[in-house]
């Protein structure tokens, strides 16, 4: 150790004998000497391990002298005063300043609290719980609520063009319909817009890496207020097909890449191949839509492109000052109507949406996810709430004798009711930092041990919340400050306090209160058990279902074909014949097919269809995704009967044929399947079945929260039959890290089509959890919750439970003193119990289900009425409960009658 | 004399009796009282300087112990302060040792170190 090392802690020791009053020790300066003198010693002879365990021991000993310093002269004063008049002493005396006779309290106070430290242990612990959890649970509906905005950043809205008809989905907008609307609309400062991709840089600085990369128009960065800490952003214009390409990085990127190196700006970088000069680089933190990591310019070419050719993505806005939202509503949907009209062959009938930016990447349901966790959040409030109340109540009528028994020598009622404040405030006051301390630790856990299993976007954070807390911590200081007065203020009215041991009346009306609670808090814990308990089963079915198809080692990526390059369906079959084709021999790819979409990434449509021959009238609704042939092979589906489709079943104009899942055959097809014709509209062809495959089960039903499971009828019709222009790639990596596939996957797509870039592309795994990561995350916070909110809940039944015991010993003695047997009488405490119990859950029966009901978007492969969740609940609760009033009965009968009866 | 009567009457604090007893053999400055209960109480009493300061102040105005007065020439450069024993501080540390011995007496007679 340092010679200023000492120094310093000599400076540190010197400002924390400033707590102490100097006149009751010696000089300041010579201390000072002493300790440094010592620490020197400790630093030579033991090291830094023993100077550090010497410094720790002064500063404590400084803060206990301090302390005790303190309090010892008013102590002795105290003891003489006592000594003269012991009635005077419970009254303050005459002319004591008011700030002395507070401290005098707060430590008669903790001595009283210490003298019943079970009792105090509890209620810390139930109110540490409470401030934690509340705190905890109210700092996560914040977290994950969205993104914070500044008031400009707010009117950033999203517009999305819609099917007239309604919710059926978006319809992707293109370049053209941006040009549209940007040249109609008025609502808007401008209208800019954006996708997302990954992509792989490679160069010399650290191989070949896979990012997330938003794909801008040249303006959205300009119009999102971004200005960069080097360089420049992409000017008007660059956003087209040019000779030279430019890419903005994000910071983080620069940082760990390039390690912040600035001459960056202006060097070339490859980026799926293509050199990209770098142009400038964004502030720290600056990410958009959601992480990506950096930015490069659509390179789509607005004035040429026919309609149907471009590549889709998402519009953004920022609303004029002044504008409402709602006359940008409506002028964005006469807009969509007129280009809707204006190109019938491409569009179908279109409206159009517009809402806050902020939540497009915010999963749909979240917002009522959001809801029930505050529900959650007041629930647990409440419960805690209770408890403390309870266990106050329970102390302030065991000592209500106490205080009358002052109040009749002489004490002032404000002098006694104030002491029970003091003493709920110090519980208050402790539990509520052992809670926020809890809370934070809590917070910290969560996000590591939970959120690093689950990708959250970016703005999702797991931080305290310092007013959230505050609340809490005021909430539960007033419920413990009120338990605690109120019978304080019973016991001190005049009539009252003339029975030192009186005071039934209200011990009972205060019991029948505490009766309520107890009801309150099993109703308010079942409620919260059954929604914890069904998501915690959802979480376990989402986790060991077999979804039906294995996503590990697939890789996902869509392209579209340019209506102008690939006119006619011919000419787009034989693009995907050859491209299946090359792709099955790349290296590191074991199967490789293609299909519209990727099972479990997003929206599935249900399509209508008719069986030959069977009944007409039945309405029959399947998922149909159009497939290439090994698509089952590719996403690890088992083929149960009949075959895979053909190389030529792909191609176009052959014999249209389909495969169904298992659950379809079954339900509509009969015992032999194969070779039956099903179709999808009177004027479609038949389809003729050739195979049955197993049903596969995860459909992510609005790409957010809510998930589906169990089986649905799905059926796969051969791509011959439709081959759209849009399709997605899927390759089987023959390891189990497909990403290094991704950029073959690109430089094939390139090497066939470089009209037809190859975007979104990812693990279908990670797209996968991606999609569910709200989910994952509500769910195992709720687990969470539901189990301690059980915890707590078992602490109060049992301390209510205990006191209610207590409160009746002396009539428990009377009746085994007239031969009552004790199992009798056990009984009677038990059945008592049992009927708050009884009521409590039956309540919480009903609130359960209704809680249930609204988190049902959330609920995967359990019904809102599992009679197994409810069933173990309410066993659960009832065990504890009964537990509760058996435990401190049987502890109270273990005594002699008349032991009882002088209770 | 009455604050040393009442001292020995409630019986001295370990640690007022350790300070005594290193007083005993001459007078000493704080860091070496420090020091010296350490080493007679082998390492278990650590007297932190605001604990030890305490008690000097204590021991002083219940009459125990006194600064000690030291000459010119001792005092160059020092300007920390020496305690010593007076009378009454060693006759209390006395009749503290004398009944410790008491006991030690009567533990020996009930061979309390004979297992």
């Amino acid at each position: 150790m340092s010679g200023r090392a000492v120094a310093f802690a000599g400076w540190l020791y010197r400002q924390a004998l400033r707590l102490c009053p100097m006149h009751r020790l010696g000089d300041p300066d010579e201390m000072v000497d002493v300790f440094a003198l010592a620490l020197a010693h400790e630093a030579r002879n033991g090291g830094w391990l023993r100077s550090l365990r010497f410094c720790a021991g002064a500063f404590a000993d400084t803060f206990v002298s301090a302390l005790t310093l303190r309090w010892e002269a008013p102590l002795a004063q105290e003891r003489t005063h006592r000594r003269d008049s012991p009635i005077q002493s419970y009254r303050p005396r005459e002319r004591e300043a008011p700030l002395p006779m507070l401290w005098r309290q707060v430590r008669y106070g903790a001595q009283s609290i210490r003298r019943a430290p079970m009792h105090a242990t509890v209620a810390t612990a139930t109110i540490a719980l409470t401030v934690g959890l509340t705190a905890m649970s109210l700092s996560t509906v914040n977290g994950v609520r969205g993104p914070s905005l500044s008031e400009r950043d707010g009117r950033l809205m999203a517009v999305e063009l819609t099917t007239a008809q309604g919710a059926a989905g978006s319809v992707d907008f293109e370049a053209l319909d941006l040009r549209d609307f940007r040249s109609s609309q008025t609502s808007f400062e401008n209208l800019e817009g954006y996708f997302q991709r990954r992509v792989v840089v490679a160069d010399d600085d650290g191989g070949s890496q896979s990012v997330k990369a938003g794909v801008v128009t040249a303006g959205a960065l300009a119009l999102l207020d971004a200005a960069p800490v080097l360089g420049r952003t992409f000017r008007q214009g660059e956003d087209f097909r040019s000779s030279i390409q430019h890419v903005v990085l994000g910071h983080d990127l620069w940082q760990q890449r390039y390690g912040g190196r600035p001459n960056i700006v202006g060097q070339v970088i490859r980026i799926d191949g293509r050199p990209l000069q770098v142009l400038g680089i964004m502030p720290p933190g600056f990410r958009f839509p959601v992480d990506e990591a950096l930015w490069i310019p659509m390179d789509f070419d607005l004035p040429v492109s026919d309609r149907g050719s471009g590549r889709s993505f998402h519009a953004f806005g920022r609303l004029r000052s002044g504008v409402a939202i709602d006359a940008a509503r409506a002028e964005a949907r006469l807009i969509a109507e007129r280009i809707a009209a204006e190109n019938p062959g491409f569009h179908p009938p279109l409206s159009a949406r517009v809402f806050p930016l902020s939540q497009r990447h915010v999963p749909q349901g979240l917002t009522s996810m959001l809801l029930v966790m505050l529900t959650a959040a007041a629930g647990l409030l409440l419960i805690g709430c209770t408890n403390v109340a309870n266990l106050l109540l329970a102390r302030a009528l065991a000592r209500r004798q106490d205080a009358a028994t002052r109040f009749a020598l002489g004490a002032s009622r404000g002098f006694l009711v104030r002491q029970f404040l003091v003493e709920a405030f110090l519980l208050s006051m402790l539990g509520s930092i052992v809670g926020l301390a809890f809370a934070t630790l809590g917070c910290q856990a969560f996000e590591r041990f939970l959120i690093s299993s689950i990708s959250l976007p970016y703005w999702a954070r797991m931080e305290l919340q310092i007013p959230a807390a505050l609340a809490t911590m005021v909430v539960t200081t007033a419920v413990a400050v009120a338990a605690s007065v109120l019978p304080a203020l019973h016991a001190t009215r005049r009539q009252a306090s003339l029975f030192g041991r009186g005071g039934v009346g209200i011990a009972n009306r205060l019991g029948r209160a505490s009766a309520c609670l107890v009801t309150t808090q099993i109703a308010t814990s079942c409620a919260l058990l059954i929604a914890s308990g069904l998501l915690a089963k959802s979480l376990v079915q989402l986790r060991t279902l077999d979804p039906g198809f294995s996503a590990e080692a697939v890789v996902t990526g869509r392209f579209h074909l340019p209506v102008s390059d690939f006119p006619s369906g011919e000419r787009r079959g034989r693009f995907f014949a050859q491209l299946l084709e090359r792709a099955e021999a790349l290296p590191g790819v074991a199967s490789a097919s293609f299909a519209r979409s990727a099972p479990g990434t997003g929206p599935t449509f249900g399509w209508d269809f008719e069986v030959e021959g069977a009944q007409e009238d039945v309405q029959r609704v399947a998922d149909g995704v159009p497939v290439a042939h090994h698509y089952f092979d590719v996403m690890g589906i088992s083929l149960l009967a009949g075959r895979d489709f053909t190389e030529a079943e792909t191609r176009f104009g052959t014999e249209p044929v389909v495969i169904v899942n298992d659950y379809l055959a079954s339900r509509h097809l009969g015992e032999e399947p194969l070779g039956r014709r099903i179709r999808l509209a009177p004027e479609e062809p038949w389809l003729t079945v050739v195979g049955v495959v197993s049903n596969t089960y995860i459909g992510s039903s609005n790409g957010g929260i809510g998930m589906r499971s169990g089986p649905r009828e799905q059926m796969y019709i051969s791509w011959g039959v439709a081959p759209y222009s849009s399709a997605t790639l899927l390759l089987r990596a023959t390891t189990g890290t497909p990403t290094t596939l991704i950029p073959q996957a690109h430089a094939l797509m390139q090497a066939l089509a470089p009209q037809a870039p190859l975007f979104g592309v990812r693990g279908l795994r990670e797209e996968i959890v991606d999609s569910t990561w709200a989910f994952a995350f509500f769910a195992s916070l709720f687990t969470a919750f539901g189990f301690v909110a059980l915890v707590i809940s078992a602490i109060g039944l049992y301390g209510v439970m205990a006191f209610t015991v207590r409160q009746r010993r002396k009539e428990l003695g009377i009746r085994i003193a007239l031969g009552a047997l004790p199992n009798r009488v056990l009984r009677l405490v038990v059945g008592t119990a049992a009927w708050q119990v009884g009521a409590g859950l039956g309540l919480g029966l009903g609130l359960g289900f209704l809680l249930a009901r609204a988190l049902r978007a959330m609920l995967f492969g359990v019904g809102a009425a599992d009679p197994w969740v409810y069933v173990a609940i309410v066993l659960t609760l009832a065990t504890t409960a009964m537990l509760a009033a058996i435990i401190p009965g049987r502890d109270a009968l273990r005594d002699r009658p008349v032991e009882m009866l002088d209770a | 004399m009455r604050a040393g009567n009442n001292v020995s009457e409630q019986r001295l604090k370990p640690q007022w009796f350790q300070i005594l007893l290193a007083l005993a053999d001459g007078h000493k400055h704080g860091q070496g009282i420090m020091a010296e209960v350490l080493e007679q109480t082998g390492q278990s009493m650590r007297l932190w300087p605001t604990s030890l300061y305490g008690a000097l102040r204590a021991l002083l105005e219940a009459g125990l112990i006194e600064e000690h007065a030291l000459s010119k020439a001792e005092q160059l450069g020092d300007r920390r302060r020496f305690y010593a024993l007076n009378p009454q501080g060693r006759a209390v540390l006395a009749a503290e040792v004398r009944r410790k011995q008491q006991t030690i007496e009567i533990a020996l007679r009930k061979r309390v170190f004979d297992s």
